[in-house]
């Protein structure tokens, strides 16, 4: 069996023909990521607040 | 008419672009709560098929610079799981970069060229080698990744250099952009780490 390859420029050249596969739901994924992007943010300002000379940002 | 929405059909059928194989988006969650083990933090996203499918998911989920810490996105092979435990794993390589602070900024665009040259099969030249890319988000380093289902040498030593021209051409370009002088930095030569 032969091997299907497609150079970098072919890749790109079908960007505007994206589709979602059938059943992904990416707004849920997405709002996974948000939530625990905010999750973590929320817990380093609380950190920052309980030791105001802390190194938590370097 | 029946034959013009026959002929739509055919025509999107004849659209889309199989990839050489099927390929898993894996995310790993970083850990918010003491009750989640690490089963439950790594997990499949989808499967891709297509060309068409892979931008589709590529630009409906987050940029790799816009995850959190303690994220990685890897992309694998049908069913291969990320983990050195799955067989396909067991036997195999891989090579690691390790992004500088100062190249942050690229690094979208470093992990999109990894990401197409494997689904486009153009890091190995023979056999099907690669199982899969990975991407961790970390504070201090940020890393790009390549697994191999082979140790052997010869195989390894050309994916290598394919991944380093890739980085390199992408480095090199900023640097010539920004006139900065050529000089060999700490922690962009990809090492391979074998699994022993
Ligand atoms: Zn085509
Ligand atoms: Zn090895």
């Amino acid at each position: 069996m032969s091997i299907i390859r497609y150079t970098e420029e072919e890749l790109l050249t079908l960007k505007p023909s994206a589709v979602i596969p059938t059943g992904f739901d990416h707004q849920e994924f997405s709002r996974l990521v948000a939530k625990v992007t905010e999750i973590l943010a929320l817990r380093a300002e609380e950190y920052e607040r309980q030791h105001p000379n802390g190194s938590f940002n370097r | 008419t029946v034959l013009n929405a026959a002929s739509t059909a055919d025509k999107e059928f004849e659209l889309k672009h199989p990839l050489n194989t099927q390929w898993t988006l894996w995310y790993t969650k970083p850990k918010v709560d003491n009750t989640e083990d690490w089963s439950s933090l790594l997990r499949p996203v989808t499967k891709l098929s297509t060309v068409e499918e892979f931008w589709g998911v590529y630009q409906s989920i987050p940029k790799a610079s816009e995850l959190p810490l303690k994220s990685d996105y890897h992309l694998f092979r049908n069913d291969i799981r990320p983990e050195w435990e799955d067989d396909k794993n067991a036997k195999g390589g891989k090579w690691t970069f390790q992004i500088n602070d100062s190249d942050r900024a690229l690094l979208d665009e470093l992990w999109l060229k990894v990401v197409l040259s494997a689904i486009g099969e153009t890091l190995d030249e023979n056999d099907v080698a690669i199982n899969g890319v990975v991407f961790n988000m970390r504070k201090k380093v940020v890393k790009l990744a390549i697994w191999t289902n082979t140790c052997d040498k010869e195989v390894l030593t050309k994916i290598g250099l394919k991944f380093r021209a890739i980085i390199g051409a992408i480095l090199n370009n900023k640097k010539s952009i920004e006139s900065q002088t050529e000089e060999e930095k700490q922690g962009e030569k990809p090492e391979h780490q074998p699994i022993e």
